[in-house]
């Protein structure tokens, strides 16, 4: 298989979480849709991961299936030794508080009909306290993320999109998880309150030493929060690394292709952001290398087999035939 | 840019103001453009700018609670002067525009070859065979491969990108002078952007068209376009030069603005600076500058009057009373930080930029 | 935490910018007053009944008024035995109205309950009910009606549980639709993360979303019940003599079109008045609960 190997697992003792050659796919009339195909990654305590790859990547997907929202059609998901992938639902359910989560649209992530802070403290009435909050500690979360607490009786639709994404954060914290997957949380806001909200998830995560799963499609944000960055296309891993080091000396290419292709970086003398051709079908993905299709230094390799992911120094893996990086054939 | 021949697009003085159940919103509030032949220009703002109202308004797609004030001339045409049988052939002609949402300008019933010729066929009286030759060679130049074939599709069967090829094909159907592109890659992936943007680029040079660019992204707005226009609360805050406007800024907002986006230039987990507060509500716009709520440069005077936008030097347009890079602005900013607030009462600390 | 202070002081100057989201001043809606007003005359007038000094008793003959159009002493008229027609609107009314509740109560109660549990748990549930909602809707109506009234024969039991077994699949459907919409939202999903229970999500977070829709439809259920029932008795399947429904008023005076118009063109009246006030009240109420989901 292309763009699979474990070779970027950290034998590191404060490993959270560890996905194993994780497969998710969906059944279709006619077929199915390989949504992530073979993908291993590990998140350390206090670490930020960034999954950053093109809508239909299976970044999201990837995230998702990590809490078994999908569950995963084979693989293996560890948080803390225990295997997710095989728990039954109650068990599963009981360790839903440590794995939290943030959505992309801010409006439709709130209940409409719900005060903020009924929102907010929901966590504590299905688990009671676990630790840092408590009921009567609300307002002071609520401070905590920027949300005046005199506000906590109106409902969601009062608040700005920004504001909205504040109290899912709150929401998420009054559990004190270890890990909070963020899909795409700033995507939906503009700029100015992008800033807001990218600051606060630092604040947060130092604060209260949670780790951070990241999904975005946009690299700048990205390579902002994360620590170690893992760059996706049609299902499978290019790229692992820390993230100014991926930033600096990006080796597959499609994440060169990716980062010449982030606008205000336009100049007449660079084409490696234009991808030929489109993305292929999820349904019946290329065989080999699945970026081969559109790849421009495919060989025969390429096409037939898939690279493993390897080492190229200083925590930075690629899979790739024919890494863009100097003193590595 | 000031061309000795007409100008492409003369906007002067224009106002967009809806009726809501709660009250009228002046979304567009007096501003003026002139936009020369064969020149491209980026409107960069936010969501509620009036950046987009703009541009729809530019092209006659008033919504039906809109009403207008103020001149547009396209062509030197003032566009409230065409009659009856003028307008059927001007608007999609003379000016097109290119939607955000290519599902919103394709009919998803209909194949791609019958809404591409419609057009030619209704506004260039052409024959069926002469429009289709004509839509195969238009598909070609935005770079659709196997063109014959996407002719008999339907929009569903094309993928974002190559949909929003379809839509730049039609809105070139008619041999526009001025296109008008509405954040035309926001909803596509970036190795798909900077394909779409490059085509725009390509295409404007080829055909001679004048080019408005509405997006929110400075960035997309960077080496796209002669000139950049901000907008901020329906007002342009400031228009210069691409160069001069990323050099030598003048507003805070567009300094705020730059100021808040990470950029991969940046080391990983840089401080961002966020614009403190949120846009003013267009209900009950303020008296004063629209930006001087969360300007770290605001005295009494922003409160009290609003700028007018005013030519420095050398086409910088901007509208501030104390402009970054000036020596007004650096005493206006000066005081304020040994006041620790502003006038408009915006504290200066670091917390206080971090809060909404 | 240590630093609770400054993150109230920084939360205050959220304060001061919080949205007062524009909600649109509600205009004073006469049409929606006027038909808020006449249903709870309607009920109040019906409900009472005997009590009140101008209804009479609606079997009661009075020989010097037989087949008279509307006087005074006869707001309605009276029918072809004498019988007060006002009187008679009001005491069928009461019939009517109660066909009209319960047949409400139990499509919402049935009907919401299997188009809730389908479009949440989905699944082989959504399959049965699906199977259950397609099969009923599709046999013919009145041919169900007609042969439920011979197996049971006429009275207001089997009247009820005819015209219920109309409106459960089509309550169901569009609670099923509406939940399907409300589940698929971020909402619930995160309520799932958090480790909520399935039952309490399910009256938590997608119960109050799709009560607004529910309770619509169960005015415009309210009225197209009574329009049924009316032609149910139009149609003799209905409840019998002496019992009297509004459908049976009108009947009774198709009979004898020519001589008592006003037996088919009064009661007509109030039927149609307040089926059309049930039908504006559940539209409203539909557009008014929709604003408090736009939000920003």
């Amino acid at each position: 298989m292309a763009g699979s190997g474990t070779a970027h697992l950290r034998d590191d003792p404060n490993v959270l979480v560890r996905v194993e050659h994780m497969v998710v796919e969906f059944p279709i009339s006619g077929g199915r849709v390989h949504a992530v195909s073979d993908v291993s990654f590990d998140l350390v305590e206090g670490e930020t991961l960034g999954i950053v790859g093109e809508s239909g990547c299976g970044k999201s997907t990837t995230a998702r299936a990590v809490i078994q929202m999908p569950r995963p059609t084979s693989g293996n998901v560890f948080f803390r030794g225990t295997d997710l992938t095989t728990l039954p639902s109650e068990a599963l359910r009981q360790v839903r508080p440590d794995l939290q989560m943030i959505f992309q649209d801010p409006i439709s992530s709130l209940n409409p009909r719900r005060t903020v802070r009924d929102i907010i403290a929901e966590g504590l009435r299905v688990w009671g306290s676990r630790g840092t909050w408590t009921p009567e500690r609300i307002d002071e979360l609520m401070a905590a993320v920027g949300i005046d607490p005199r506000y906590g009786e109106r409902k969601p639709h009062q608040f700005s999109g920004g504001q909205c994404q504040r109290i899912s954060i709150a929401r998420a914290l009054v559990l004190d998880p270890k890990v909070i997957i963020c899909d795409e949380p700033v995507s939906a806001l503009d700029v100015s309150v992008q800033a807001q909200i990218l600051n606060l998830l630092e604040d947060m995560k130092e604060r209260y030493g949670v780790s951070l799963m990241f999904i975005s499609h946009d690299l700048s944000v990205v390579k902002n929060i994360s620590d170690r960055v893992m760059v996706m296309y049609m299902g499978k891993v290019c790229e692992v690394a820390g993230s100014d080091d991926l930033f600096a000396r990006p080796a597959h290419p499609y994440t060169r292709a990716l980062m010449a292709a982030i606008p205000g970086r336009h100049s007449d003398d660079d084409d490696d952001g234009v991808l030929e051709g489109e993305l292929p079908s999820a349904i019946d993905p290329p065989t080999g290398c699945r970026f081969h299709t559109r790849c421009p230094h495919s060989q025969q390799i390429c096409k037939t087999t898939e690279p493993e992911i390897r080492g190229i120094g200083d925590g930075h893996f690629v899979a790739c035939h024919f890494p863009q990086v100097a003193g590595v054939e | 840019m000031a061309a000795t021949t007409t100008p492409m697009l003369e906007v002067d003085d224009l106002r967009v103001r809806f009726a809501t159940p709660a009250g009228t919103i002046t979304a567009v509030d007096g501003v003026s453009l002139t936009l020369g032949e064969r020149e491209s220009i980026a409107i960069v703002g936010e969501s509620g700018s009036g950046k987009s109202v703009f541009a729809r308004t530019l092209i006659n797609l008033l919504a039906g609670n809109g009403t207008r004030t103020g001149t547009i001339k396209i062509g030197g045409r003032d566009i409230d002067e065409l009659s009856t049988a003028e307008r059927k052939h001007f608007f999609g002609v003379q000016a097109a525009m290119v939607f955000q949402d290519p599902m919103t300008s394709l009919n998803p019933v209909k194949r791609i070859g019958a809404q591409l010729t419609e057009a030619m066929r209704y506004h260039l009286k052409m024959g069926k065979e002469e429009a289709n030759d004509r839509a195969v060679g238009l598909l070609r130049q935005v770079h659709i491969p196997s063109p014959e074939k996407r002719m008999r599709q339907y929009p569903h069967e094309l993928s974002g990108g190559m949909r929003q090829r379809v839509v730049i094909a039609m809105a070139l159907a008619c041999e526009p002078r001025l296109l008008i592109a509405d954040e035309p890659t926001t909803a596509l992936d970036v190795t798909v952007q900077k394909a779409i943007l490059d085509l725009l680029d390509d295409l404007r040079a080829e055909r001679n068209m004048s080019l408005i660019l509405i997006t929110h992204d400075l960035g997309v707005a960077e080496g796209r376009a002669d000139r950049i226009g901000v907008m901020y609360a329906g007002r342009l805050m400031e228009l210069a030069t691409a160069k001069d406007l990323f050099a030598d800024m003048r507003h805070p907002y567009t300094q705020a603005l730059l100021r808040s986006i990470p950029s991969t230039d940046m080391a990983s987990h840089t401080r961002l600076h966020p614009i403190p507060g949120r846009p003013p509500d267009l209900l009950n716009p303020p008296q004063g500058c629209a930006f001087a709520a969360r300007c770290r440069h605001a005295q009494p005077e922003c409160v009290d009057i609003k700028p007018n936008l005013l030519e420095s030097s050398g086409d910088h347009w901007y509208a501030c009373h104390f402009p970054v890079g000036t020596s007004e602005g650096r005493a206006a900013l000066e005081r304020n930080e040994t006041a620790g607030v502003t006038a408009a009462g915006l504290p200066l600390d670091e917390a206080a930029e971090e809060f909404v | 935490m240590t630093n609770v202070a400054p993150d109230m002081a920084r939360a205050s100057v959220a304060a001061a910018a919080i949205t007062e989201a524009a909600r649109p001043k509600r205009k004073v809606n006469w049409v929606f007053r006027f038909a808020v007003g006449w249903l709870a005359l309607v009920v109040v007038i019906c409900m009472l009944g005997e009590l009140l000094p101008f209804v009479k008793d609606p079997n009661e003959r009075d020989a010097q008024a037989i087949s008279q159009g509307p006087s005074w002493d006869h707001w309605f008229g009276t029918a072809s035995f004498g019988q007060d027609v006002f009187s008679r609107v009001v005491i069928g009314g009461r019939i009517s109205l109660f066909v009209g509740f319960a047949v409400t109560v139990i499509g919402i109660a049935l009907g919401g309950l299997l188009g809730l549990l389908a479009g949440f748990l989905r699944g082989w549930v959504d399959a049965v009910v699906r199977v259950i909602i397609s099969v009923t809707l599709a046999i013919p109506a009145l041919l169900l009606v007609i042969f439920i009234v011979a197996i049971q024969g006429q009275s207001l039991r089997t009247v009820i549980i005819a015209v219920s077994l109309l409106a459960i699949p089509a309550l169901a459907r569009i609670v099923r639709g509406s939940t399907l919409q409300v589940a698929d939202r971020d909402f619930v999903k995160a309520a799932k993360v958090l480790g909520v229970k399935k039952l309490s999500i399910l009256v938590r977070e997608v119960l109050p979303n799709v009560m607004p829709t529910l309770v619509s439809f169960a005015f415009l259920t309210f009225g197209i019940v009574l329009v049924a029932e009316s032609s149910l008795s139009f149609l003799g399947l209905s409840v019998e003599a002496p019992t009297i429904t509004w459908g049976s008023i009108i009947g009774e005076g198709r009979i004898k079109f020519a001589e008592t118009p006003h037996m088919v063109f009064l009661p007509g009246a109030v039927l149609f008045l307040t089926v059309l006030s049930l039908n504006f009240v559940g539209d409203q109420l539909l557009k008014r609960f929709d604003i408090k989901e736009s939000g920003i």
